[in-house]
């Protein structure tokens, strides 16, 4: 029996469609481009369904990993570039 | 995964414009290059206000430029530069702004204003996008047996996001590292928010198979 007729005898009909919507929007879920309703109907889901549950939790520890690359940028870049911006209107007006 | 270090884009990252077709006018980023002749002249009491709605606009914008400016360059010298020459086309086309979205607004100018940069470069001053890519991303492949569980995990996720094709690592970074929505990603790079939803989709499928392959897949904690 494959996964998702093991899911489908587990769960019933109606929340196998919901995994796979729920993977189609995923992404989007997670990086909360999601509507609000859209949104609660995965987050209802991702706690009902282990295995939906484990592949968002799989995304989102990889989104925290890629997270890590984030640096702020040089603080005397952005003073120099905020100086910039300011006088740019004063100068050519 | 080191922490602290960007990993760069190239240029093939963006999508140009059409050649010979200037952004159609009333469209985000339109502004035209740089020239004293385009200065607009507006009475006393219009130029306050076009100073007060310039800092209103564009003022709290400029860190997150820098970020995305410093993603799609190789050089921070060159983002800063980007960034100022940003920030003067926003100041020269924003009687064309709308209103709406700043943030893509601006990140389409700088778009524009990082490809104008490019071609203004002679030839052989052009980056080669795999040079580039394998001067500032060099793989990094840890012994998971050394080290703890997540430092391999992040060590993985960092290798297959050096590995992933140059249009869909740019997405990921734009949106995870420098935190843009869809709609300003899409701005950013000049094609569809429906390319960005694929391409981070397929980017992530792949990351993931490679944290499966190396046997990495987190447990979740109830």
């Amino acid at each position: 029996m494959n996964n998702l007729a093991m899911h489908r005898r587990m769960l019933g009909d109606s929340l196998v469609t919901s995994c796979l919507q729920t993977r189609r929007h995923l992404q989007r879920y997670l990086d909360g481009e999601a509507d609000p309703a859209l949104a609660e109907r995965i987050t209802r889901h991702l706690d009902a369904c282990r295995a939906c549950g484990l592949q968002a939790h799989i995304y989102q520890q990889i989104k925290t990993a890629v997270c890590r690359h984030a640096t702020e940028p040089p603080a005397e870049a952005l003073e120099r570039l905020t100086a910039f911006a300011e006088a740019l209107p004063r100068q050519r007006t | 995964m080191r922490a602290g270090r960007p990993i760069r884009l190239p240029l093939s990252a963006i999508s140009h414009p059409r050649e010979g077709k200037p952004p159609p006018a009333g469209s985000a980023g339109v502004a035209p290059a740089p020239s004293p002749d385009s200065e607009p002249t507006p009475d006393a009491a219009g130029s306050t206000d076009r100073q007060a709605r310039y800092d209103s606009v564009v003022l709290p914008q400029i860190a997150v430029m820098l970020r995305v400016a410093t993603t799609i360059t190789s050089q921070p010298a060159d983002a800063e530069d980007l960034v100022q020459e940003t920030l003067l086309r926003a100041w020269r086309g924003l009687d064309r702004f709308d209103g709406q979205h700043p943030r893509a607004w601006l990140l389409t100018i700088l778009r524009h204003a990082e490809i104008n940069r490019h071609r203004r470069r002679r030839p052989s001053l052009l980056d080669d996008p795999a040079d580039a890519t394998e001067r500032h991303l060099a793989p990094v492949v840890p012994s998971a047996e050394q080290q703890v569980m997540d430092r391999a995990f992040d060590s993985v996720v960092e290798a297959a996001l050096i590995d992933l094709p140059t249009q869909l690592r740019a997405v990921v970074i734009l949106i995870d590292v420098d935190q843009l929505s869809y709609a300003e990603a899409a701005a950013a790079l000049g094609v569809p928010e429906g390319t960005i939803t694929s391409r981070l989709h397929r980017a992530r499928k792949r990351i993931r198979s490679r944290i499966s392959k190396a046997g990495l897949t987190p447990r979740r904690h109830p």
